[in-house]
């Protein structure tokens, strides 16, 4: 297996983001904090699956396997995709920095997966 | 030519296609609104000064107009970057280009014959890369080849990439696009690339090997046939000689004591014939090596060819003192002198020929070169050019005959001096 610093770098994004994530989803539903009333639990579900679904693409991607990178595509996207709204009806910058940071993250990752690697095999 | 397949028409109802769709609609959908929403959050007002109940698209209707005039500017060639990629990600070996390659090279380090390696490799392209189209033309022994895997579809482009290793152009790879308007990508033409240049190098090889063969058959040939010559030479000359000289001795020993004067000249006749028979001996002793290369050296022996009836200047220049050759090397220089200086007598009208010896950097090189008539455009080779041209190649040399500037004909012959 060849795996190159781009996809390293790829796949320890998206773990982390993913975690990330994950914990904030599950630190708000043990708190039962107020955001969970904006969001709603369907929000809050939907978030478990597709951050549960990226730390397997991260996986994925580690073991540069396609699957794994357009899974994580995929997930990231639909994740910037329902922060967009966020940047928009934020009325605080704090408040904005988090659908921005989803959107930067999507970007980075879509860009570093689907970048051109010139690569010889016979080198 | 050896076709397998095809694959079939390409669905785009194929698993990949969809993946491919669903990826593509998805990224650019997500481009498009990120987009829009950037713009318009950046033109309106800081996060901190934002009412609650602010509508951005009726307010700002030029936030909205410089949104699609971005979007319209950029789509383009956004989507096609997206389009090659995502295509590269789902249908190339964009994740991993050594599997294939790896496969291919698994398939070439066993070809002995290419024409039945090759259509595997073919195949092999096609339903990794999934191209509905892969084959190979090459040349293999002088003869021109073909393998192939599918069919092209309509309107799709076929690319082709050259096989050749050093100098030596051996085929061309052909690939066609998975479907209309369904480009091969930047890593399918790079690995295509690579897999032309493995190719290349494995066909060499076993045009090289083929080669060899072929050289030991006839080096074999050629050994038997001397052996043969040499054989009837002394059986049908030699032999009958000395059965004669036998009788003839036993016929003197008769005549001795009752005929003398017969007897003397029974002795005249056998010294005669003893005398045939030791020319005999020698012109079969300067078939197998002139002996004047080894009582005289090359330079020498190349100087003292008899040019009957030829009032040609012949002159010989070499380094001095001239290096130990190779005894192969030295007949073979020697015979080709003689055949090109032979053919300067019959054929060039000259007046001067020029035989010029040389050692470059362990390659001697002869030059034959006369004044007379230039080569003609359209010549033909004949037996002796081909002989020339053999006596090289034997040695792992080169030969080539050309028209000189100045008018008159040049043989050169590059003879490795390193031999096994």
């Amino acid at each position: 297996m060849t795996r190159s610093n781009r996809t390293a770098m790829a796949a320890i994004l998206v773990f982390f983001y993913c975690l990330a994530n994950l914990i904030r989803l599950f630190v708000a539903f043990i708190n039962q904090s107020e955001w969970l009333e904006v969001v709603g639990y369907g929000g809050v579900a939907m978030g478990l699956i597709l951050f549960t679904i990226g730390l397997v693409s991260a996986y994925g991607i580690w073991q540069n396997q396609r699957w794994g990178k357009i899974t994580a595509i995929v997930v990231l996207t639909l994740n910037a995709l329902a922060a967009l709204p966020g940047i928009l009806f934020t009325t605080t910058f704090v408040e904005g920095l988090e659908p921005i940071m989803a959107v930067l993250v999507a970007v980075i990752v879509v860009v570093l997966l689907l970048w051109p690697t010139p690569q010889s095999s016979t080198a | 030519m050896r076709q397998k397949g095809p694959i079939g028409k390409p669905s785009f109802l194929s698993p990949n296609s969809l993946i491919s769709a669903g990826l593509l609609g998805i990224l650019l959908f997500a481009y498009i609104a990120a987009v829009y929403v950037f713009v318009i959050a950046l033109g309106t007002l800081p996060f901190g000064e934002r009412p609650n109940d602010w509508l951005p698209l009726d307010q700002q209707w030029y936030l909205n107009l410089l949104a699609f005039i971005l979007l319209a500017l950029t789509i383009v060639p956004v989507s096609r970057w997206l389009y090659q990629r995502v295509n590269d990600l789902v249908y190339a070996q964009h994740d991993n280009p050594y599997a294939l390659a790896a496969a291919i090279n698994q398939q070439l380090q066993t070809m002995s014959n290419p024409h039945l390696t090759l259509p595997l490799v073919v195949e092999t392209i096609a339903t990794t890369l999934h191209l509905p189209y892969a084959g190979v033309e090459y040349l293999y022994l002088d003869a021109s080849e073909q393998a192939a895997f599918g069919t092209p579809p309509e309107h799709t482009q076929t690319r082709q990439f050259p096989i050749r290793y050093l100098d030596h152009r051996l085929g061309i790879l052909s690939a066609c696009d998975r479907a209309a308007g369904r480009p091969l990508t930047d890593s399918d033409r790079l690995i295509l690339e690579d897999i032309a240049q493995q190719i290349g190098i494995a066909l060499y090889v076993s045009q090289l090997t083929a080669d060899l063969q072929t050289s030991r058959e006839r080096l074999i040939i050629s050994r038997e046939e001397e052996r043969r010559r040499i054989r009837n030479d002394l059986h049908d000359g030699l032999a009958p000689s000395l059965s004669s000289f036998q009788l003839q001795l036993s016929a003197i020993r008769t005549f001795m004591q009752q005929n003398p004067a017969e007897a003397e000249k029974m002795i005249e006749e056998l010294g005669e014939d003893m005398r045939q028979a030791t020319a005999e001996i020698r012109r079969l002793v300067y078939d197998l090596r002139p002996p004047m290369l080894d009582d005289l050296g090359l330079v020498a022996a190349i100087k003292h060819i008899k040019l009957p009836g030829s009032s040609l200047r012949l002159e010989v220049t070499a380094p001095e003192p001239m290096p130990a050759l190779p005894a192969a090397a030295e007949v073979a220089v020697y015979r080709i002198a003689g055949e090109a200086i032979h053919n300067v007598v019959k054929h060039a009208q000259a007046t001067c020929c020029t035989v010029a010896i040389d050692v470059e950097a362990q390659t001697l090189v002869l030059r034959v070169s006369d004044d007379g008539r230039s080569l003609a455009a359209n010549h033909t080779s004949g037996i002796g050019l081909q002989s020339m041209q053999e006596r090289a190649a034997e040695l792992g040399g080169t030969f080539s005959i050309h028209a000189e500037e100045e008018g008159g004909t040049c043989v050169e012959v590059r003879l490795p001096l390193e031999m096994a």
